[in-house]
């Protein structure tokens, strides 16, 4: 609660630096907007700007849920047998350093622009999500393993009862850093995407800000990606507190 | 006693790595038996309990288990550590074998709870691992292993962590239940006073390669009383064990010099 205090204090003392500072030194809008400028632009603008927001954040969330399906359930499957990890490890890691920017035209070219969004969105999330579902069903206590082959456990009763649960705080390690790429995945997408038809990102009017200089709208649309970033932040947060209620050993590992 | 045995290991032997770590290990427990394994640290005794209870495979020799261990959840086994499922309550932890067993839920979770009762856990069944002190733990693990009211447990130190106390009432807590339910107790421990408070019988294990050197029957009755501890007759015992462990670490320098 202390530490909360604190970093909302230096936010704000930051945030009033910054309005005196623009209104002291004169210094012109098309520089630096002052905050409040910021905000008046924010509601002035939500015509514009509450679509993109809305449209960014929904990206954002179906292709991170895509990414959470799509990455513990090849996890799964390729957990079952070593060959087709083996066979899909180095899909997954070619994938993985490809930059995104690079692909995105291509996925253009072959989807089209508006499931190139949610593709970009769960490509660069997928692999967070995939790697955290391998390395945690691979971290099951050797003491535990035992156990349960003593007590003649099958292999459905281990995967359910042992491997899963072993793996859950790394999965939700993973979910911590694919929310955070998957915002990543969604604004690039935008820059390469443009608009769609009346789905235009916030990204994409950052684009269309900057081209026009409209400097407080800029700060306005930067200002709601952010919001977006700490909504995914504190979403994956909550979940992973939530499904790792009874861990609370394991908890260190996500905060 | 002259009926068959529960379990019997006719000269096994198990190699590591091409290290030798057991060599010609012979011995037998009868049903409703308690038998202590002592021996120098890294004698195999461990590897003992784990082929018994079939994590690894003896590569000579035999081991012959009577047709009541042979289904599922007949040998119960706790280990050094508690090893309690983390995301588990104690409850659902005891319940595990059970569980496994294919039993119902309810009714696991229902001799869970008992078990937990008779171990004095009573008001802990929803207790994380976490919460527990390291003694709960173990008493834990115990309920567990006896959760199937199984005809044989194998116990691999499972008081070397806990302060003396702790293990005293755990020794004595343990001894009731095991005795009541007539079940037979493996129990590898390093501490003399240990085995020989608990055991009908006990075996001292020879250093590296580990063997049986000498067995030791205990002159004590099933039901045995704390005090026994402060008698007399115990401290010769625990002197008489002592002495035929220091024998077996003193051979052990003959036999790994060979």
């Amino acid at each position: 609660m202390r530490n909360a205090r604190t970093s909302i204090a230096i936010v704000i003392i930051l945030i009033a630096a910054w309005e005196i500072a623009v209104r002291a030194l004169s210094i012109p809008e098309w520089k630096l907007p002052a905050p409040s400028r910021i905000v008046s632009t924010l509601i002035a603008d939500w015509a514009v700007l509450g679509p993109a927001f809305a449209s960014t954040l929904q990206v954002t969330l179906a292709g991170l849920m895509l990414a959470i399906v799509g990455g513990v359930g090849i996890g799964l499957i390729a957990s079952r047998s070593r060959l087709l990890e083996n066979a899909i490890s180095p899909l997954a890691v070619i994938l993985q350093v490809t930059p995104l920017v690079a692909i995105a035209p291509l996925l253009i070219i072959y989807i089209g622009p508006h499931a190139t969004l949610y593709v970009a969105a769960f490509l660069v999330a997928f692999f967070p999500m995939l790697a955290g579902t391998l390395s945690g069903l691979r971290a099951v206590d050797p003491a535990l393993s035992d156990l349960f082959t003593v007590y003649g456990a099958n292999a459905t009763q281990r995967l359910w009862r042992l491997e899963a649960p072993s793996a859950l705080p790394f999965i939700m390690a993973g979910l911590r850093t694919a929310g955070g790429l998957a915002l990543i995945g969604a604004v690039v997408a935008e820059f390469v995407a443009g608009t769609v038809g009346d789905q235009a990102g916030l990204a994409y009017r950052i684009v269309e800000a900057s081209y026009r200089l409209n400097m407080p709208r800029l700060f306005a649309a930067l200002v709601l990606i952010a919001l977006t970033g700490v909504i995914i932040y504190a979403l994956t947060g909550l979940i992973a507190r939530v499904v790792l209620a009874r861990w609370s050993a394991q908890r260190a590992m996500v905060d | 006693m002259a009926e068959r045995a529960l379990l019997r290991l006719i000269g096994t032997g198990k190699s590591f790595a091409g290290r030798v770590v057991l060599r010609d290990v012979s011995f037998s427990l009868q049903q409703g038996e308690i038998l202590s394994l002592i021996g120098p640290s890294g004698c195999g005794k461990t590897t003992i309990l784990r082929m018994i209870a079939g994590l690894t495979e003896p590569d000579t020799g035999t081991i012959i288990r009577a047709d009541a261990l042979h289904a599922q959840g007949r040998i119960g086994y706790v280990f050094q550590d508690p090893t309690l499922m983390p995301w588990a309550s104690a409850e659902a932890n005891v319940a595990l074998p059970l569980i496994l067993q294919g039993k119902h839920r309810k009714e696991a979770r229902l001799r869970a709870h008992a078990m937990l009762g008779k171990l004095g856990l009573g008001d802990f069944t929803r207790a994380a691992p976490h919460e527990l002190s390291g003694g709960m733990r173990m008493r834990v693990a115990l309920a567990r292993a006896l959760i199937t009211d199984p005809a044989l447990i194998l116990m691999d130190e499972p008081f070397a962590a806990l302060d003396e106390m702790t293990r005293y009432a755990l020794n004595d807590e343990m001894l009731q239940l095991v005795r009541a339910h007539g079940t037979s107790l493996l129990f590898v421990t390093h501490s003399v006073a240990e085995a020989t408070y608990l055991s009908d019988r006990v075996a001292v294990l020879s250093h590296r390669p580990g063997h049986v050197m000498a067995e030791f029957t205990m002159p004590w009755p099933a039901e045995r009383a704390p005090t026994l501890r402060q008698d007399a007759r115990f401290t010769a015992e625990t002197a008489r064990l002592s002495a035929a462990l220091g024998r077996a670490m003193d051979d052990s320098d003959g036999v790994s010099a060979a």
